[in-house]
């Protein structure tokens, strides 16, 4: 598809019933480094600039719950970081809540004020990023993640249980 | 990279997410989405006249050798080209529908629109309407050019055209919806079925001669298909002069409940594509 950053917008903006969409677009290009890439064909960018663009998009009608899956993936680290950045100042500007998906540990405890651990559509853990980590006595989330998926180690509040023990 | 602010200082007005006025803006958005495409591409462009020129020109050639020759021949010969015309006006919107469609799951866009405040039936009316557009685009120079190089007047149906028109687009509508919710259903595996699906009718709707010549076991079948009902009121007016009014209202009544049972398949197999996620997966 050969739209550029600029006309997808612009589509998108009607869709979203954003009745200044030239001003808008030409604010979030400038906000988030686009304006020298609004005239270029999407499909051409690299996968940060794609991700910027996509940011954009999502914040066209500036809503009050974003919903983003893997934001950062496949994004270079100062890319990557730069995003998280926006994302959370965002969130505290616009007083949004944003709902994200990621398999980024570091960055889910970087951003989230809530995590939710999924394992085929069954929530298993529900927490605070500390109270996680503290619940696992684990150092970082990625080692509590780890312990989960792998069910190599227990809640500390279940380890007293008769049945963890009889499985120890 | 710096970060800034950033909402701060900017005003984002919204205009009202339902009614008449909000489903209007939004398939203008879709619709303006699809005209940049186009203009994106000359090469598109000249795709969308190339092949209905080639079939105007070679049937044409043939109505003009035929008219040289015998009688009853010559007489025939000046349906063949209208035949093919009204064909391509029901291929061509066809085309446009399933095409626009299938491009929108190629470039893996269509679980960005539908997550979007954009209805099911907004596409489907901006699909229709960018139909109508591609066919436009394609059959009035074709149509120009088959009075310049062959003395046929496609307006000489008179009113008629625009209801044999209006009933070959709308049954291309109801193809289109079928193909495209099979492909929703069953991915991009199933996309020859919307180049293929408006082939069936070729041979059913009598586009080059009178249903009479089909077997009787195949006339009520025939006569079921809204096309059927354009080609013979077609050749009634070319070869008798005569509008048979009948045949028309028989054509958009069929039209209704074919489109009502696309519509319907296409929501329906939107609803499974929601529901087992393949919505978000189906793409190249």
């Amino acid at each position: 598809m050969r739209l550029t950053v600029r006309q997808n917008l612009t589509v998108y903006a009607g869709l979203y019933g954003v009745a200044n969409a030239e001003e808008r677009i030409a604010y979030l290009g400038e906000d988030l480094q686009l304006t020298a890439l609004l005239d270029r064909a999407t499909g051409k960018l690299s996968a940060g600039q794609k991700t910027r663009v996509g940011l954009a998009k999502a914040l066209l009608n500036a809503p009050e719950l974003l919903l983003l899956d893997e934001p950062t993936a496949s994004l270079d680290p100062d890319t990557a970081d730069w995003i998280r950045q926006k994302l959370k100042e965002y969130a505290r500007s616009r007083r949004a809540t944003i709902l994200f998906a990621s398999h980024n540990m570091a960055e889910v405890e970087r951003l989230a004020d809530r995590v939710i651990l999924l394992d085929s559509g069954r929530i298993l853990e529900d927490e605070t990023p500390r109270a996680l980590i503290e619940t696992y006595g684990r150092k970082t989330l990625e080692e509590v993640f780890l312990d989960v998926v792998r069910g190599r180690a227990r809640r500390l509040d279940e380890r007293d249980k008769p049945e963890a023990r009889e499985a120890s | 990279m710096s970060g800034v602010s950033l909402e701060a200082g900017a005003v984002v007005v919204l205009l009202p997410p339902n009614g008449l006025g909000a489903s209007l803006r939004r398939i203008g958005a879709l619709v303006r989405r699809y005209m940049y495409l186009l203009r994106s591409s000359g090469i598109r462009l000249i795709e969308l006249i190339y092949w209905p020129f080639l079939q105007m020109l070679t049937w044409g050639f043939l109505q003009k050798y035929l008219a040289g020759t015998t009688s009853p021949l010559a007489q025939a010969a000046g349906v063949l080209i209208g035949g093919v015309l009204l064909w391509d006006i029901l291929f061509r919107s066809k085309i446009g529908f399933s095409t626009t469609f299938i491009e929108e799951m190629w470039s893996r866009n269509l679980g960005n629109l539908l997550t979007s405040p954009l209805h099911p039936f907004e596409l489907v009316a901006a699909l229709s309407v960018w139909s109508v557009i591609r066919l436009a685009v394609s059959m009035v120079p074709v149509t120009v050019a088959a009075y310049f190089f062959f003395g046929f007047n496609l307006l000489s149906l008179g009113l008629a055209l625009a209801a044999f028109f209006a009933v070959l687009v709308l049954t291309s509508w109801s193809l289109g919806l079928v193909s495209a919710g099979v492909i929703l259903r069953y991915g991009l595996g199933a996309e020859e079925l919307a180049w293929s699906l408006a082939f069936i009718l070729l041979p059913l709707s009598c586009v080059y001669y009178p249903v009479s010549v089909l077997p009787g076991w195949l006339k009520p079948i025939a006569l079921t298909l809204p096309p059927t009902h354009v080609f013979e009121g077609m050749r009634s007016i070319l070869l008798h002069g005569v509008v048979n009014v009948t045949e028309l209202w028989w054509a958009l009544g069929l039209n209704a409940v074919y489109l009502s049972i696309g519509y319907l398949a296409f929501r329906w197999f939107l609803r499974g594509a929601r529901i087992n996620g393949s919505l978000l997966q189906l793409g190249e």
